[in-house]
């Protein structure tokens, strides 16, 4: 099986308001919404710490692009997740991202060139593609048309995968 | 005819599930049925393993069953896309 991984720059302002505007009912389930991830991250041992601000992810997300096309999608990406959720990284930092790809074996240098001109073209593409696919938040999963929204939906795409034969 | 071997006794061949044959025809009901004894099924047995993963990738492309990629749309800021990241690598080895 093989997920085609694409980055989403959720506009947070956008879907849950912004820091200064937010209204009750909105702290309200941004409030629970943390909990509930705390939760779910204390059962598998992963820690996840509430961010301090609202983040612009677009520097990571080209840096995946970037390291995915040196063949290093995986070692990028377990790093910055684990990185951003305990407060070690600072995403919006290109810095910060040049580090996490030279430590896994990317040149940086040429990084910097690819985040101010192929990879925001990528980038922008890729939103483009999760507008005509009608995406509002992440994670959100598609297969022959059909969006699975969270991860708690895993088990009803692996219902899905199964009747299509796709089961190994 | 012989026996058909232990280890595949029971075991309908590729073609049978399939109705069709390795060159990517259709399968007659007689011939699908003539297939189904045991000497034939023996004889399928032996059949290039090669020839069996064609005629299946034939058959799941003419079905609209050809592996498709998931995509999946994630963002470093969402804890719950961080939550997904070591189930979705699993459904990669664990589906085809």
């Amino acid at each position: 099986m093989q997920i085609e991984w694409l980055p989403h720059v959720v506009n947070i302002p956008e879907v849950y308001g912004d820091l200064q505007t937010r209204d009750q009912q909105q702290w309200r389930k941004i409030r629970y919404s943390y909990m509930d991830a705390r939760r779910w991250a204390n059962k598998r041992g992963l820690v996840v710490r509430g961010p301090q601000k609202i983040f612009d992810s677009s520097i990571a997300a080209i840096g995946m692009l970037y390291a995915r096309k040196q063949g290093q999608f995986r070692a990028y990406h377990d790093r910055v997740f684990e990185r951003f959720w305990k407060r070690e990284l600072d995403i919006e930092n290109t810095q910060g991202i040049a580090a996490v790809l030279a430590e896994i074996g990317v040149d940086p240098e040429e990084f910097f060139a690819y985040l101010e001109g192929e990879g925001r073209t990528e980038l922008a593409a890729i939103q483009q593609r999760a507008d005509a696919d009608e995406v509002f938040g992440v994670p959100i999963f598609i297969v022959e048309g059909e969006m699975f929204w969270g991860h708690d939906r895993i088990p009803l795409l692996k219902e899905k995968l199964a009747a299509m034969g796709l089961k190994k | 005819m012989g026996q058909r071997p232990a280890d595949v006794r029971g075991r309908s061949t590729d073609a049978e599930l399939t109705g069709w044959d390795a060159s990517g025809y259709q399968l007659s009901r007689a011939r699908r049925h003539h297939q189904a004894t045991d000497g034939d099924a023996a004889r399928s047995d032996i059949r290039d393993a090669a020839k069996r993963r064609s005629l299946l990738a034939h058959v799941k492309k003419e079905s609209g069953m050809e592996t498709k990629p998931i995509k999946l749309y994630f963002d470093y800021k969402s804890p719950f896309a961080y939550l997904a990241k070591d189930e979705a690598y699993q459904l990669e080895e664990d589906y085809q």
